[in-house]
Formats: C-alpha cells, structure tokens, sequence
C-alpha cells in the first residue's frame, strides 16, 4: 500500500457478549478497491466484525473509519454500506426489479433515473428477463445474484458479502464467485466478504484475515499466508499442514519421540519445545536407493492413490500420522512403498516452518550443516 | 401466494380421511346441528302462551330490520367492535414487535406478562373495571382531588365498556401477531437498514406488508371476540348501554321470545362473518403477489 491513508481503517475493534469476546480488538486497513476477505473457523466472530461494520450492533471497543470519517454512532440506513447476507434477504413481497430499485427509492431519486439504473444492474447480473419474478420463483444462483444486484444498485461506499456462496450448490460456486469478483473489480468497489471455506478465500482475495476466536491471526496475500504463516493455527488452516510437536536441540535437531528425530534443513537460536510445520505436498518421499540422506524416516501406514498424488500416511512417534502427498507425474508404474516399509523423508529448506512454544514463527539463523549420506 | 403441488398419495389420503373423519362428526355434532335448529327456531313464531308456535315467517327478521332501535344496537355492537380491533391493531403491533424481537432472557417473562391476564375470567375484570371506574372508585376520587367536586364517573359509558373489550382482546391481539412477526426474517430488516431505509420506512414497506397477514388474522379473531362480547358490555355498560349478544340473552331467558332471539343470533352471525369475509377478500386481492 502507498502512503495516502487507507480508505477503511479499522483500529482495535471489540464485541463482547457477556464474558465472550466475539470480536476481540480487530485492526485492519483496506485500501480503495480492494476485496479484503475474512477467513476464519465457523463460530470465530466473522460475521459479528462484518456486522459490526455495518452498523448493525455496537462496538464494545474500538473505531471504524472510513474515507477518515468516524462511524461511531452512525445508524446503518445512513452508512451507504452494501451488504450481502448469507441468507439473500430478498424482500419476498417485492419483486426482483422492486428488490434491486429499493435502496434507490429510499434515496428517493427520481423515477426515470431509477428505471435507468435498474436497467444497467440488471443488465450486469444478466436477470433482465426475470425483472418482474418475485423472490421465491428463483434458483437460488439468480436469488444471490439479485441479493448482489441489490447491494450494488445503491454504488455502496462499501460492499459488504457475508458467506454469499455458501447456499449455493458447490458447481455454481465457482462461477458466481468468478461474476463477484469481475462486478467488484468493474464497479472498482471496496469490498469485505467473510467465508469459512480457504479455497473460496483463497480464489478471491486482494488480501486475506485470518481469524480465530475473535483475533485476527494473520493478514496478508495468499502467498504470505501460504509461505509464511505466522502461527500453528494459520500454517494448518491455510492449505493444511502437519504440525510435529518436539524438542529442538543444538538448533536443528527436533526430537519427536523414541529415537525419532528431524534433521531440519535450517539453523534456528531456540532450545527446547518447538513445533515444526510442513505441507503434505512439500515433503518428498526417498525411492530405496536413493543416495540423498532422510531428514527423518518413519514406518509407512497406509497409501492411496488418489488421482493427482498419493496421499501417505506415515506414523509418528506418540500415535499420530503425518500426511504426504507424492505427486504422482512420472510415477506410473512405480511400485508404492506397503504398509510397515520405513520411509526416508526429505525437504528443502523453504518448506520448513518452526515455531517457539508460545506459536510465534522463527526466523532461521543460517543453513545447517549438511547431512551424512547414509 | 404461490400453491403448493399436492404430493399426497391416496394411501395417506385414506389415513387422513379416517382421522380427520371422528374431528368432522364432532364438529357436524356440536357446530351445524345447534345452528340449523337455531335457524329453524327463527322462522318460527313467538306466542304469549305457548312462547313459540311453528311457523314459516319472517317477520322476526323483519322486526329487527324495522325498528331504529334494534338497528341502533347493532350499530352501536359494529362501533365498538370496530373501534376495539383498531386500537387492538394499533397498541398491540408495537408491544408485539418488541416482544417478538427481543433477544434477552426476560422474553419469557414478557410472554408470560401478556398471557396472565387470559386467566382471569372477563367478569372478574369487569368488576375490577367498576371499582376504577365507578362512583367513588380510583377515577372519580382521583379527579375529584384535582377539582374539587368534580368527580368523573366512566363506568356505563361506552369509553367504559371499549376499554373492557379492549384489556380482554389485547393478549390475543399481541400473542397473535408475535407469532407473525417472529417469521419476518430480522435480516429483511437490516436489508432494508443497509439500503438506506429509515425506521419508520422500514415499518411501511417492509414489516407492515409482511406482518399483514398476521394483522388479519389478529384483528379477525378480536373483532368476533368484540362482537360477541357479553359479560363486559353487560356489567360495564349498564342499563341503556346495549349490545348485540346481552340483547339476545334478554330475549331469549327474560322475554322468552326464543324465535325472536334466534333472528337476533343469526343477524349477529351474519354480520360478523360477511365483514370478516370481505376483509380477508381485499387483503387477498391487495397482496395477491407476495
Ligand atoms: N447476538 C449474540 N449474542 C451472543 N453471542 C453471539 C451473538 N452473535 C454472535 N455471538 C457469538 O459470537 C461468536 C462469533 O459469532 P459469528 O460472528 O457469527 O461467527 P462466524 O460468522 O465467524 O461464524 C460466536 O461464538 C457466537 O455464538
Ligand atoms: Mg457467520
């Protein structure tokens, strides 16, 4: 981001319900244009930040600004914000041209300059034949996308989605999340979506939050939060990762268990309890005879060929199994290591994540010294 | 509203017929043959000595029709009716609401508020309406210290008997239209707040269309509730105040004029369905495509 100041700040943002803190001191800057989505576990206080927002319940704590103006006390009607709920919340006396153009009687704008705008939103959610069904004489992909025609009708300052695909069925997903995307980007509108489902995130974010319990974890682009996740919670809910609990020794040894270590491929200045991440897809499976040395070797559990790769499952000390995917291009044919054959493992570098034992990322202090062929 | 395709089979049908069946007998039973006797009972004659004489007259009905003073209690029965469901309608929506959007553990008790007073019988409210209202009660003693000598007796007035109806229906009214307006999805709502509506916007396009099928059936169920009303006219409205339903009960066990009183009954009937009907039309036709 530049140096002009965000278009939406938010700044230590707090609900509380009773002793519960739904939303617990959220800070966030969006800048104009940008689709920011809220990704977190259902129950994480998602929907309260984006409710919040709206104007719809009161901050225990904090401020939400937008284009530098204070929202405090501003009833929701006078907040221009668009907002997509995750049930559409058609109005189900009205029809969809009613639904659409209602926002923009409320405004009270002229009768023709309505018709005109009508016409245009419709045109751009491709309903023009179904401008006079009402509500419930629709599929559910055509009631999202009055619910979208609706919130954009009234040019929000602010376009607000709340879990918009999940009543959808999982073909149309994509699709629709495709069409939010290029009518946010057409319209250059701010938006905010909040999903629980990473992949839905993943597809069509400018910048992600991830939240747990209220707390923002982490926020940042795909990439970041793929690469580099700041704790244990974000490395396993962004694209999955094992997470191996042992004790570090002389920097880059992690003892897991009964005489099971790994040789980590970086030097870190920790001793002591530390949790290592690794994706399933990052890790490679040593074929017998292969001369590169294993970072750690454990007994295979089962395989299962699932299309793109095989997904093993290895046993780690203390009963749990750590999962590997082998890409399966350039393996066909090759015979899959049974059930109970040990397995030598291997990683680069990059594909390895530590984290201290208060969940907090470590930086590597250099490589560590290169292994003993075995 | 959009008809629903019959996915009943005829097995389930058969079911049904035979539960629904002993229901049907019972109502047949207790409903149809009282007032077919009843209908018959009003084109009989009265007689002074024998009290009713078989005949084929009208001349009960007409009786009715021709004298100003039956016709004015009617008239006085519809006003009230009419002016107890509005004020049904227009105290008991906000009291509704509130109750229905309320989110904290004092609903219950609020729900529970509202229902009590459905277990004191409308006699024993009318009595304690005469002590508020009448001669020497908290009214008239009030006023009478503001000015002194001037006391306000209310009770046999029609403000008197209004307000009687009025307690008596409100719970149906409130308990009615919560209901309904627990089914208007809050989230309508705050669409309707998102898109730039005001409250009392809001109100007009989106929760009064929506709760108006609620508004109809509350405001049917107290308009016959204040049609029929007898204890709290009779003691509250005293001597000169008439109803529709103490008129009837005098004619049929005081003057023992049973044919005239089954005319009464049936014009009662009458009336109260054909105004309930016609409402329930114009509301259809009025929101034929919600
Ligand atoms: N009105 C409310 N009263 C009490 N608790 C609430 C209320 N709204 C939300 N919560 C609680 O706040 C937490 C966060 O809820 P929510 O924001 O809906 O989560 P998400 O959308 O991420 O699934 C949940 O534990 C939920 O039970
Ligand atoms: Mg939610």
């Amino acid at each position: 981001m530049s140096t002009r100041p965000p278009y939406l700040k938010i700044e230590a943002l707090s609900k509380h319900y009773g002793s519960m803190a739904a939303v617990d001191e959220v800070s966030l800057e969006v800048a104009a244009g940008e689709m920011v989505v809220l990704l977190g576990p259902s129950g994480c206080g998602k929907t309260t930040t984006l409710r919040l927002i709206a104007g719809f319940v009161e901050a225990s704590a904090g401020r939400i600004l937008l284009e530098g103006r204070d929202y405090a006390g501003l009833p929701p009607y006078q907040r221009e914000m668009g907002m997509v709920f995750q049930s559409y919340a058609l109005f189900p006396h009205m029809t969809v041209a009613q639904n659409i153009s209602f926002g923009l009687r409320m405004r009270k704008m002229p009768a023709a300059q309505i018709a005109s705008r009508l016409e245009e939103v419709l045109a751009l959610v491709k309903l023009e034949k179904m401008a006079d069904r009402y509500p419930k004489q629709l599929s559910g992909g055509q009631q999202q996308r009055v619910a979208l025609a609706r919130a954009l009708a009234i040019r929000p300052k602010l376009l607000l989605l709340d879990e918009p695909l999940s009543n959808l069925d999982a073909n149309l997903r994509q699709e629709v999340a495709r069409e939010i995307r290029r009518l946010q980007r057409a319209a250059g509108l701010t938006a905010l979506m909040v999903t629980h489902d990473q992949d839905e995130a993943m597809a069509m974010a400018d910048r992600l939050v991830v939240m747990d319990r209220g707390r923002v974890q982490q926020v940042g682009p795909q990439e970041a939060l793929y690469e580099a996740p700041e704790n244990p919670f974000v490395a396993r809910f962004i694209g999955h990762s094992n997470l191996l609990r042992g004790t570090l020794r002389d920097g880059c040894r992690l003892r897991l268990g009964e005489g099971v270590e790994a040789q980590l491929a970086q030097r870190y200045n920790l001793a002591g309890d530390a949790t290592l991440a690794l994706r399933p897809e990052r890790i490679r499976l040593l074929p017998p005879g292969d001369p590169t040395p294993a970072r750690m070797t454990l007994a295979v559990e089962d395989a299962t060929y699932v299309g793109a790769h095989v997904e093993y499952l290895l046993a780690l000390p203390g009963g749990g199994s750590l999962i590997l995917h082998q890409p399966t291009t350039g393996l066909a044919g090759a015979a899959r290591l049974a059930p109970g054959s040990r397995a030598g493992l291997s990683w680069d570098a990059g594909s390895e994540r530590i984290f201290d034992a208060s969940d907090r990322a470590l930086a590597a202090a250099g490589p560590a010294p290169a292994l003993a062929s075995v | 509203m959009a008809r629903q395709p019959s996915r009943r089979r005829s097995g389930e049908g058969l079911t049904a017929g035979l539960l629904v069946g002993p229901a049907t007998a019972i109502v047949l039973l207790s409903l149809v043959a009282p007032l077919a006797l009843l209908a018959r009972y009003s084109l009989n004659q009265y007689d002074r000595m024998t009290f009713m004489k078989e005949a084929f007259t009208a001349e009960n009905y007409l009786r009715f029709v021709a004298d100003p003073f039956y016709a004015g209690v009617l008239w006085t029965t519809l006003s009230i009716a009419l002016v107890t469901t509005a004020l049904c309608l227009v105290i008991g929506f906000p009291i509704a609401y509130g109750i229905a959007r309320m989110q904290s553990r004092w609903k219950s008790t609020a729900v529970l508020l509202v229902i009590l007073p459905l277990f004191i019988g409308s006699t024993v409210r009318a009595l304690g309406w005469i002590g508020l209202l009448g001669r020497g009660g908290l009214v008239d003693s009030m006023s009478g210290l503001v000015v002194p000598g001037g006391g306000v007796t209310l009770l046999y007035t029609s403000f008197a008997v209004a307000i009687g109806i009025l307690s008596i229906n409100l719970p149906y009214m409130i308990l009615t239209l919560q209901g309904v307006i627990e089914s208007i999805d809050a989230r309508l709502e705050e669409a309707a707040d998102s898109l730039g509506a005001t409250p009392g916007r809001r109100f007009w396009h989106v929760v009064l269309p929506l709760a108006l099928p609620g508004l109809a059936t509350g405001g049917i169920l107290v308009f016959i509730l204040a049609m029929n009303a007898y204890a709290t006219p009779f003691l509250l409205g005293g001597a000169r105040f008439q109803m529709m339903a103490p008129m009837l009960y005098r004619e049929y066990a005081v003057n023992n004029n049973w044919p005239f009183a089954a005319a009464i009954a049936f014009i009662l009937m009458l009336t109260t369905l054909s105004l309930t009907a016609a409402s329930t039309l114009l509301l259809q036709r009025r929101y034929q495509g919600a």
